[in-house]
């Protein structure tokens, strides 16, 4: 079995490589604000039912479309995801902390994994969003598709757990046990989000929307997003 | 936008509202062509500060089964109009055949449009697909609304339609700046974003593009007082050239107070004159 791309997909979705992902908690400290996650229980229900949709119906699909542009170093394409992005991300701070995410793990990928791709994709000035950098970095270390949806989906609920830790009264078996049922429900989700057409991609969640909104108002917060 | 003949044979009506708003040499506002279809009508338009006011009814009492419904407004420069509607749209039992409704909008600059319809109430068993394109020159204004009933509350119908599909795009000087695209339905788990609110939550999504609002408008702070018991509200800054307002609300009461009192603030930051809905 040919797994030469472990290594690269291992160290790059762990929390030591550096984007600054552990000063965002993409969401959840204003969930945490309004109630709706306060312990186990609820965490393990955002995690499923908010997240897990958003990535099957949204952010897999685009990463999957990022991820063909990238392998054929379709740098028009991805200008063109990259501008989708910016429009349906409707709150500015998720905008952000997408950019600002997107920005470290391109500087990073640089200096760690010298390819051609990333000057090409540097000289056209698109906007680096997470999804489009991390597609390109997994096309670039030979990471097959499936593995890299994965791989994303499990650096998103695996931060929100981390973040959790901060939040809310948890300890670490029990976020450990919110991620176990939730990266079963991942596994289920990758055909599914493969299989969604660009002009259908997008998930209904006005909830998530109006927590990014309210925590880049909010006066007190622990985390960037 | 898919042309009328090109569509499949099919129960339901097929009707149209095509609207081009100008302004004449006295910068009033008129409506320079229209044309309407059944199941839409135009009630007489008035004036209201230098605004037209245009009701769009819907005289079958709603959206049935197969209603295709195709909208194009086009509002030239300097005019300013305002597109609403004098009462709720239902959409009912669309088993067989879903409703739906593609509209076009698209404003020169300079020009002002306003939609904000009453609330869209998908009933039991309701299918509803809605496309909206909204384009918008430099300079150009809009107000856009639109709000989302549960069901029939007071009959204890809640979340009892079957699907609801949405796709939304706003573009400003040709560059999508929004969009939305979603299925709601009781299976696929949309509805969960809603009664983690409020088990019966009323939605409603406003998009607003103006250089007269800035970042420290008064609107804002009001807007930040609204958030409480009863609704949930955010408001952010969109790509480029506007904001978005997103709210849930506990019923329908919460809703219509939040989104007056959110139209109140947006017209005055705006500096744009009280233009009234004359709605009870």
């Amino acid at each position: 079995m040919d797994i030469d791309w472990l290594p690269a997909l291992l160290q790059t979705s762990d929390p030591l490589f550096p984007t600054g992902a552990y000063a965002h908690s993409a969401g959840l400290e204003e969930m945490a604000a309004l109630g709706v996650v306060r312990d186990e229980k609820s965490l393990e229900n955002y995690l499923v039912r908010h997240l897990v949709p958003l990535l099957q119906n949204l952010e897999l699909p685009y990463l999957h479309f990022a991820y063909a542009a990238a392998r054929e170093s379709d740098l028009v394409a991805l200008a063109g995801l990259s501008r989708e992005i910016d429009a349906w991300k409707l709150a500015g701070e998720a905008r952000s902390a997408s950019l600002q995410l997107g920005s470290r793990r391109l500087e990073s990928a640089r200096r760690i994994f010298p390819h051609p791709i990333w000057p090409l994709f540097s000289a056209q000035e698109i906007a680096p969003h997470q999804l489009i950098v991390y597609a390109l970095q997994m096309s670039a270390c030979g990471v097959p598709l499936e593995a890299a949806l994965l791989g994303y989906a499990y650096q998103t609920l695996s931060g929100a757990g981390s973040a959790s830790l901060k939040l809310i009264r948890i300890g670490q078996e029990g976020v450990q046990r919110v991620l176990t049922t939730a990266l079963v429900e991942i596994r289920d989700i990758i055909p599914l989000a493969l299989a969604v057409r660009r002009a259908d991609a997008g998930w209904f969640n006005p909830l998530l929307e109006i927590a990014a909104m309210r925590h880049a108002v909010a006066n007190e917060r622990l985390f960037i997003s | 936008m898919e042309a009328l003949a090109a569509l499949p044979a099919r129960n339901g009506l097929r009707g149209h509202l095509r609207l081009v708003c100008s302004a004449d040499e006295n910068g009033r506002s008129f409506l320079r062509e229209q044309s309407v279809a059944v199941p839409m009508h135009l009630s007489k338009p008035f004036w209201d500060h230098g605004v037209l006011v245009v009701n769009v009814i819907n005289p079958t009492a709603g959206l049935l089964a197969g209603d295709f419904v195709e909208v194009m407004v086009s509002v030239e420069s300097g005019a300013k109009l305002v597109l609403t509607t004098p009462s709720a749209t239902r959409v009912h039992d669309t088993q067989l055949g879903e409703a739906r409704v593609e509209q076009v909008f698209s404003i020169a600059a300079d020009a002002r449009l306003e939609v904000w319809p009453e609330i869209l109430i998908p009933q039991g068993s309701a299918r509803y697909h809605q496309k909206t394109r909204i384009e918008i020159e430099a300079g150009g204004e809009l107000l856009f609304m639109e709000a989302l009933a549960p069901g029939r509350v007071a009959f204890g119908e809640v979340f009892a339609f079957e699907r609801l599909d949405w796709e939304t795009d706003i573009l400003y000087c040709g560059r999508k700046i929004a969009r939305e695209r979603y299925v709601i339905t009781r299976e696929n788990g949309s509805l969960e974003a809603l009664q983690a609110a409020f088990p019966q939550a009323y939605q409603a999504s406003l998009f607003l593009v103006s250089e007269r609002i800035s970042d420290h408008a008064p609107c804002w702070k009001l807007l930040r007082q609204l958030q409480g018991e009863h609704v949930w509200l955010g408001f952010s800054r969109l790509s480029q050239a506007g904001w978005t307002i997103k709210l849930l609300a506990r019923d329908s009461l919460a809703l219509r107070r939040a989104l007056a009192a959110i139209r109140a603030a947006l017209y005055a930051s705006a500096g744009w004159p009280d233009s009234a809905l004359r709605k009870l």
